[in-house]
């Protein structure tokens, strides 16, 4: 067995069992929250990577997709009384929805357009949000959406214990779906066609087809993890649509390293903890965000393949990397 | 042109036409091109011999006009994806492959998506591809864009064989390669040939062009002006005077 493969798998139980140790070892409340949220927006960010890194779609619509899971999964538990578990996968199935109507003009489309597009797709969810607010609360957005229950088992009881495993599982869940995505055939295609379009059509890539795929596929994750953030927060409000957020996130997967999954993950849980942890320093709760610029900067300077890259860069064990 | 062979040629094209606005690219170009033949297309630059491959595989136009065959089968209408399925391979002269792909990848792409192979059978089929056109197996891990310009031509090729097409359209493959790795390309040709792939050439160099072709189609101003054996061909008047006469004078 190859050395790397152990090390590999070493890493990833250890990950593992450190993540299901977090909530026994540390009792606060707050960092447990960081901690759901990190998972969240990790979530958001390797599913981003799909659509952005892998398949080279330069889809800046993917936050709008994380909003229409937490306004249909909140409108759907709240007003439809759908069961809040069920409500949150009809919100990553909206969010596919949604990717496949923007899907309809982007396979078309080329470059600066797809950003335009998409992002024009951001702001008309978030004025139709508005404008509906005798549905969507408008600016007010949606309270007290009902939250999850497990066999009679209340999450809002524990402070956030169960939260943080029902976060931590759809986080393992959903980055173990992204990596095997991009390691089928059709992660291989969205690769080639990221890479090259008309040779891709040259070699069978149907590459409208494929991006209509990778579209929904992605928010698919996005959508689960919005819905999953209005049932944990009891909240849908149309902030979710802002740019900040959507530069918050886009840095988590740029400064992770795209076509990686794990790079977002990464950059999601070091973003969110040194951004909050800024935010207690006296004096710094509004310059911590100029900070985490400038740390931005540095490590796009000196790691122009993001965080995941310096991992790459550790010597890899004998018989690493075979071909098949 | 002879019409009157009674075999129905692989490909067929008829009457061919790409006009953008008041430009005509390609006027009016029929030819038929039989199982197992290297067709070679020469003319000089801006004559129409890339659009020519654009408009056959759709990538990333079809023509305004006129019909393409394989196997007697209309297939112009087609999307791209589906004519490189059906059997028709091609090459462009630069970026000829997924360049953060590795080599084998390439090739196994080709197998998939155009073969329509999965699994073992797709990596079988791409390793074979890659040992036919001899690219070496400790380089098959690289990714393509840091191979060397020969082996990227190579891995081209590979790409388009393992996708088991009936008609490989290669354009311009020797350009940017050394006079010793031009008939190393030759070689190539004659060995993919010899598989039973028919071959469609687009060359500037023309030892590669008449020591592979077997026949030779000459384009000038989007339209055909020459066609047949190639050493017939070079030698005609009109021929001479829309292309090579300016080399020869010049050398």
């Amino acid at each position: 067995m190859p050395a790397s493969f152990n090390l590999k798998t070493l890493a990833i139980a250890a990950v593992l069992i450190l993540g299901l140790l977090v909530p026994v070892v540390i009792e606060d409340t707050y960092i447990r929250h960081l901690f759901i949220i990190a998972f969240i927006y990790a979530i958001v960010a390797a599913s981003w990577d799909l659509s952005l890194g892998y398949a080279g779609v330069f889809n800046f619509g993917h936050v709008a997709f994380f909003g229409v899971g937490v306004y249909t999964t909140a409108l759907c538990a709240k007003l439809l009384g759908i069961d809040p578990w069920i409500a949150m996968l009809l919100g990553g199935a909206a969010a596919s929805a949604a990717a496949a109507i923007v899907a309809l003009p982007v396979v078309r489309l080329q470059g600066i357009y797809v950003v335009l597009v998409t992002f024009a797709f951001s702001q008309l969810v978030l004025q139709f949000v508005i404008s509906q607010s005798q549905i969507t609360g408008g600016t007010q957005g949606l309270v007290r959406v009902p939250t999850i229950e497990l066999f009679g088992y209340n999450f809002l009881r524990d402070y956030k214990f169960g939260y943080y495993y029902v976060a931590f599982a759809l986080l393992v869940i959903s980055t173990l779906c992204l990596r095997y995505i991009t390691r089928t055939d059709f992660g291989l295609s969205i690769r080639a066609l990221r890479d090259n379009e008309d040779y891709s059509l040259a070699r069978g890539i149907p590459i409208g087809l494929q991006r209509l795929k990778v579209l929904m596929a992605s928010a698919f994750f996005a959508g689960i993890a919005g819905g999953f953030f209005a049932i944990y927060l009891r909240v849908a409000s149309p902030e979710v649509f802002n740019f900040s957020t959507m530069a918050l996130i886009l840095s988590m997967v740029l400064v992770g390293g795209t076509s990686s999954i794990y790079g977002p993950v990464i950059a999601a849980l070091v973003l969110t903890f040194i951004s909050e942890g800024l935010a207690n320093v006296n004096g710094l709760s509004e310059g911590r965000f100029m900070l985490v610029a400038v740390a931005m900067v540095l490590v796009l300077l000196f790691f122009p393949k993001g965080l995941i890259s310096i991992i790459d860069r550790w010597p890899r064990g004998r018989g690493a990397r075979r071909p098949d | 042109m002879d019409h009157s062979t009674h075999e129905a040629p692989l490909l067929e094209v008829r009457n061919i036409e790409r006009r953008f606005g008041a430009l005509v690219a390609v006027n009016d170009v029929s030819f038929a091109v039989p199982a197992g033949q290297v067709f070679g297309i020469a003319g000089p630059n801006g004559s129409g011999k890339s659009t020519l491959f654009n408009v056959m595989t759709g990538i990333p136009f079809g023509p305004s006009a006129g019909k393409v065959l394989l196997e007697g089968r209309e297939i112009q209408s087609l999307r791209a994806h589906e004519i490189s399925r059906a059997g028709i391979a091609r090459t462009f002269q630069k970026d000829a492959e997924f360049g953060t792909l590795s080599a084998f990848e390439n090739a196994y792409a080709g197998a998939v998506y155009c073969a329509g192979l999965s699994g073992a059978q797709a990596r079988e089929e791409a390793h074979k591809a890659l040992d036919d056109v001899g690219l070496s197996n400790d380089r098959r891990d690289k990714a393509a864009g840091d191979l060397t310009v020969f082996e990227r031509k190579q891995l081209m090729i590979a790409s388009a064989i393992a996708g088991r097409p009936r008609i490989l359209l290669l354009d311009e493959p020797a350009a940017g390669l050394t006079r010793p790795e031009v008939s190393d390309l030759a070689e190539l040709i004659r060995t993919v040939n010899g598989r039973g792939v028919t071959i469609l050439l687009i060359e500037h160099v023309l030892p590669l062009l008449l020591s592979v072709s077997q026949h030779l189609l000459i384009l000038n101003h989007g339209a055909v002006i020459a066609s047949g054996k190639p050493a017939e061909v070079v030698r005609d008047p009109q021929v001479v005077e829309a292309y090579l006469g300016k080399r020869e004078a010049a050398l």
